[in-house]
């Protein structure tokens, strides 16, 4: 997993400062970084068609077998064919970064804002605790989430999830907290709107794209802590195509120059997660331009 | 701050470890055991006691600086620190000056070039870099320079088998340098290549992205601009005004990488069977073994912790308006 | 650890994960005798690659850690061990007969039930101080009161107080059974390790009288060879004993390196850089195959592989269920892919090659219209959904158990296979909440009633699958008591009468010992419980 992870996301501390009017390139990266995607999620989606193989489908007369016209990229070790893991794989891994992503905007701007609206004790214990939560290793974090739950793709997502949760926490009160003062918001208060619908209607909608700016980098790098958890052995179950397993699934087979099965899932996972950086620069840059 | 975040930490994982399926202490009790030697071996470990009870003798020993005895070996914690934090911290300082140095070259370089294509081609790399799975990556490279090349070791460890070594420091190049041995000296070193080269790449892409940003930060401010209108030589303007200020935040850098890649580097260590700090909290982890997982948490947050402090203070010691 | 148990983890799993558990595949691998030596110079020193190091130095409270117990077999001083027979040209430890070792001699009353040990006069621990009746006393005593591994199996033979074990006079102790037992040898055999008991009294403390601390952290020695170095984590040097009373070994120095990821002890094979590499992957293994260099031994072992079943919890509590079942598991592919055919496909829940295997045991084959057709009878016709649970990273458990879930799938029986790491595994084994499971064993006693005692009786401690039949537990007590080998042999037909009817386990596979090993390596002798006793080894 990213497990240097924190350092992948632009954690509005002090690494990323960034001064650039490149808004121009921005929509190239945007262009080119949903090329890759959408070249990846079609594979994904069409894998019965590209594919004559299931993904879990057996041939036994093909175990381990280099790439050869019957199996573009090769089998691995159960004699499954690697092209069409790689095309469902993509299901498994996209699908889980983006629902995780959406999981932690979700839960953490709900958290953020209201403990940044609120304010007060409650705002420091929120504080303190996400503290906590960021100073924890990732993967030892993420790896007991799926323990407690069991290996479950649903447990996977919440456990990643809760890996990005404290990030948007933080954003999100930051926003609020500035919002808070403004006067549209007063103006609100005194025209007797409840505090609810305050942070509904005017407050949630205006802090939202600094969230949402950021979310498209923190889908790569939850790939890559899918990818990390599953290469650690503690990821999907058996034998679900998703690239982190098989990458690690074939890692022995690489010193003994049995390349395939662990190349081809990763420069998959490679192209992904450049696609979504690509995405997430592009949007760095209107948003700081915009 | 230091301290309560570090105590939360401390109790959220000592709580989150007890509440895991799975029990330690079944881990290490031959199958003929009865529910008897259970108890007692459970006993043995204090694991029968209630949790705050637990909790309390724990940090009582913390404070001490014992973090109790491994449940799997029955050997000292904080001597199996001693012995596997070394060999990830050699790593990982080791991938940080690679990667600065390379990100400051590349850093400069997109600056000098801003908006034009090479500033436009080094933040793609960095992109790229960015985006290679580490496990991954270390992988290929030892597709390329050990299986089909043969120029790099296997991933074999630190060091070739067969080569004597004595342990003092428990890094490698320390050690082999102190007792004047050349052989494990330039094994180590050989060994280290491919591992340090994968850390490197996968923290270049944030570090140049902040040399860069401080350069172009340098350029526009008017002393840098004043500089330049008296006509200093290129040199002088690059060495003594661009260069001094990004290596001012050199400390910054690595406080954040070091305490970032300290809990970071179970991946590249696996990948290499370095046998370092994270793949033995990883085994101790799957086996259940409290006093390792609660032990490496807490150093790996401290690290984490005092980076960010460090940076902090750093950061504001930088005050822009004493700054260039 | 009294066998050789369950979890073959991490065996072919290259760099990957959970390269610490790999001992199991390594170890489990049982050394044999190649017939090699084409050039046996006789070398000195051996460097041999383990996938792990040992969990501690402590035999009493060793966990159960496969390395600890290779390398302790050799290091401590055993009292008594199997003698060694030809078998097919190869060398295998005679578990019929019984050789002194540090003792002087070993003999039971008519009965079978007073055992008196005789121990060698003059044999000194690296110490200095003498080996006597006293150390073995106290060691037992010491035993007695870890209530851990030795107590535990002594229990088999009637033996639970320490006042059983009592001093005749300095050189001689005697064993008092609460009954005769047939399976005495083999039991001592495993447990009559001595400590140098003077030499642990000086660390004893008041808190710790037996003096744990010390013995867990500083290697033992005094056995056919005294450990040398010990650098935790990275290597144990092993340099021969002077003081052995038998053949002295012919290798003076064996130099054990902890190498855990299983690629890399290939390699370090390939370079030349090790003479053994202990538990390499199936696919390495064959690439090693004719590799100039380098041999492979290779022997059919007594290892098995199975699949319990809770028979506890439906689906599986109907026994034509577990027979359908018994019918979708692909037996010959299995042997075929996840072994490269290096197995023997076993035909009875008692292991081929133990005494009184038959095939009646297991008669069933890969049949899915069988199966159909008794699903259809057991009242599932529509099948089921249930799980596999595998240990997370044994490649060879997980393959087999996609093999299975994979042929299941064509009668309806939806199989999920859950990797599980260790620490959860063990605890849903204790508890008994795994519905289908993969397990390896080996029995260190190869007779059925340990068979019986350890995995198909209720109190047994591998009896994963939850057996509880009357009749079994009646013979089993009926053996305890028997030892007219053509009444046994009566018994031991019934019992697998019985088993085929009831099919407490899926019978996977008994996979061959293979062992890549530099060329001239020569000597291995198979030991019964895949724990490799250096002393026989040649180079």
């Amino acid at each position: 997993m990213a497990l240097a992870g924190r350092l992948r996301m632009p954690p509005g501390r002090t690494l990323w400062h960034r001064r650039r009017p490149r808004a121009a390139i921005g929509g190239h990266l945007i262009m080119s970084g949903s090329l890759l995607l959408a070249i990846v999620i079609l594979g994904a989606v069409l894998a019965p068609l590209l594919s004559p193989w299931g993904p879990e489908e057996i041939d036994f007369s093909a175990f381990l077998a280099p790439p050869s016209a019957a199996h573009p990229l090769g089998t691995d070790g159960n004699g499954m064919d690697l092209w069409s893991r790689v095309l469902y794989a993509a299901r498994i891994d996209v699908g889980i970064a983006i629902a995780a992503v959406a999981l932690a905007v979700v839960s953490g701007s709900l958290v953020g804002g209201l403990v940044g609206y609120v304010g007060g004790w409650i705002d420091e214990v929120a504080m303190r605790l996400t503290d906590i939560v960021q100073a924890f290793p990732a993967f030892i974090l993420a790896l007991t989430v799926s323990a407690m739950f069991g290996s479950g793709l649903f447990n996977l997502t919440v456990a990643i999830g809760l890996i990005f949760a404290p990030a948007y926490v933080r954003i999100m009160r930051s926003e609020i907290r500035a919002l808070r003062g403004r006067g549209f918001v007063e103006a609100a208060e005194c025209a007797g709107n409840s505090r609810v619908s305050i942070l509904f209607r005017h407050l949630f909608p205006n802090a939202l794209t600094p969230v949402l700016v950021i979310a498209p980098l923190n889908c790569g790098w939850a790939m890559l802590t899918l990818a990390g958890l599953s290469f650690l052995g503690l990821g999907v179950p058996i034998p679900q195509a998703e690239w982190g397993a098989m990458i690690s699934a074939g890692a022995a087979d690489v010193v003994g120059g049995r390349w395939w099965t662990s190349i081809f899932p990763g420069a998959a996972l490679f192209v992904s997660v450049f696609g979504f950086n690509l995405i997430g620069e592009g949007f760095l840059d209107r948003s700081k331009s915009g | 701050m230091l301290a309560p975040v570090l105590v939360g930490v401390s109790i959220f994982c000592f709580l989150l470890i007890r509440v895991l399926p799975g029990d330690p202490v079944l881990a290490i009790v031959p199958e003929t055991a009865t529910p008897e030697d259970i108890e007692r071996t459970r006993a043995r470990y204090g694991l029968d006691r209630p949790l705050p009870e637990q909790y309390g003798a724990y940090m009582a020993g913390v404070i001490r600086g014992d973090f109790g005895d491994s449940i799997r070996t029955g050997r000292p914690v904080v001597e199996q620190i001693g012995e596997r934090l070394p060999r990830t911290l050699e790593l990982v300082a080791l991938g940080f000056l690679l990667s600065l140095g390379a990100s400051i070259v590349l850093g400069l370089f997109a600056a000098l070039h801003a908006g034009r294509l090479g500033d436009h081609v080094s933040r793609v790399t960095a992109l790229v870099a960015n985006s290679l799975p580490e496990f991954w990556l270390g992988l290929v490279l030892i597709l390329v320079f050990f299986a089909i090349l043969d120029i790099a070791p296997g991933p074999t460890g630190r060091i070739a088998t067969g080569i004597d070594y004595e342990i003092i420091t428990g890094s490698l190049i320390v050690d082999s340098i102190f007792t004047g041995n050349p052989r494990a000296l330039v094994s180590a070193l050989h060994h280290l290549v491919l591992p340090v080269l994968t850390l490197a790449v996968i923290v270049v892409a944030p570090m140049m992205r902040s040399v860069r940003a401080s350069a172009l930060e340098v350029m526009r401010s008017d002393s840098y601009r004043c500089a330049l209108a008296h006509g200093l030589g290129a040199k002088t303007l690059l060495f003594g005004y661009v260069l001094r200020e990004t290596m001012v935040r050199v400390p910054v850098l690595a406080a954040l990488v070091l305490g970032n890649l300290i809990g970071g580097s179970v991946l590249v260590e696996t990948v290499f069977s370095w046998q370092g700090f994270g793949q033995w909290a990883l085994r101790g982890l799957l086996l259940r073994d409290y006093p390792v997982i609660q032990a490496y948490v807490l150093v790996t947050a401290s690290f984490y912790v005092v980076a960010f402090l460090v940076a902090d203070i750093v950061q504001a010691a930088l005050d822009p308006r004493i700054r260039v | 650890m009294d066998h050789k148990n369950s979890d073959r983890i991490g065996e072919r799993h290259g760099l990957t994960r959970r390269q610490l558990f790999e001992l199991g595949a390594g170890l489990g691998l049982v050394l044999t005798l190649t017939p090699s030596g084409s050039f046996a110079e006789g070398r000195e020193e051996l460097a041999i690659a383990i996938p792990a190091d040992l969990g501690g130095w402590d035999h009493d409270y060793l966990a159960f850690d496969l390395v600890g117990l290779a390398v302790m077999k050799n290091c401590y001083p055993f009292m008594i061990e199997y003698g060694v027979k030809e078998q097919g040209g190869a060398r295998v430890m005679d578990t019929g007969t019984v050789e002194p070792v540090f003792a002087e001699s070993w003999e039971s009353d008519a009965e079978g039930k007073v055992w008196t040990l005789k121990v060698r006069k003059g044999v000194k621990f690296p110490s200095g101080n003498e080996m006597t009746a006293h150390d073995v006393k106290w060691s037992k005593d010491r035993a007695f009161a870890a209530k851990a591994n030795v107590a535990g199996v002594y229990r088999l033979i009637g033996l639970s107080e320490a006042s059983q074990v009592e001093v005749v006079d300095d050189y001689t102790v005697r064993f008092t059974q609460s009954q005769p037992s047939d399976l005495s040898n083999h039991i001592q055999i495993i447990c009559l390790f001595v400590y140098d008991s003077e030499e642990l009294k000086k660390h004893a403390t008041a808190d710790d009288p037996w003096a744990k601390d010390w013995a867990t952290k500083n290697p033992q020695s005094g056995g056919a060879y005294n450990v040398a170095d010990y650098k935790a984590g990275q290597e144990i040097v092993l340099e021969a004993n002077p003081s052995f009373p038998l053949d002295a070994p012919r290798v003076k120095r064996v130099k054990l390196q902890v190498i855990p990821a299983p690629a890399n002890r290939r390699l370090l094979l390939e370079k030349g850089e090790i003479d053994i590499a202990l538990g390499l992957s199936r696919r390495d293994i064959d690439d090693l195959r004719g590799k100039s260099g380098i041999e492979v031994i290779s022997s059919p072992s007594n290892e098995f592989v199975f699949m319990p079943m809770a028979m506890g919890t439906p689906p599986f509590d109907n026994p034509l269920v577990r027979r359908a079942m018994a019918h979708v598991v692909p037996y010959d592919a299995i042997v075929a892919n996840v072994y490269n055919g290096n197995a023997r496909r076993s035909t009875s829940p008692v292991p081929l090659d133990m005494p009184g295997h038959s095939p009646a045991g297991y008669p069933f084959g890969f049949d899915i219209d069988k199966a159909k057709a008794l699903l259809a009878e057991a009242g599932t016709a529509d099948g089921f959904e249930s799980e596999i649970a595998v240990l997370a990273g044994d490649v060879a458990q997980e393959r087999a158990a996609v093999l299975v879930s994979s042929a299941a799938a064509q009668a309806g029986i939806e199989l999920k296979v859950t990797p599980l790491d260790p620490g959860t595994l063990f605890q849903r084994r204790s508890e008994k909440t795994l519905p289908l499971q993969i397990a390896n064993g080996q029995m260190w006693v190869n007779d059925i009633e340990y068979l019986l005692a350890v995995c198909l009786t209720p109190t047994g401690f591998l009896n994963y699958a939850g057996y509880d039949n009357p009749r079994i537990v009646e013979i089993f007590q009926t053996l305890n008591r028997t030892s007219d080998k053509a009444a046994r042999n009566t018994l031991f037909a019934e019992v697998q009468g019985i088993l085929a009817a009831d099919v407490p386990w899926l019978v996977l596979a008994q996979p061959h010992f293979d062992l890549p090993v530099s060329a001239g390596v020569s000597g291995w002798v198979q030991p019964v419980d895949g724990l490799f006793r250096l002393r026989y080894l040649d180079a």
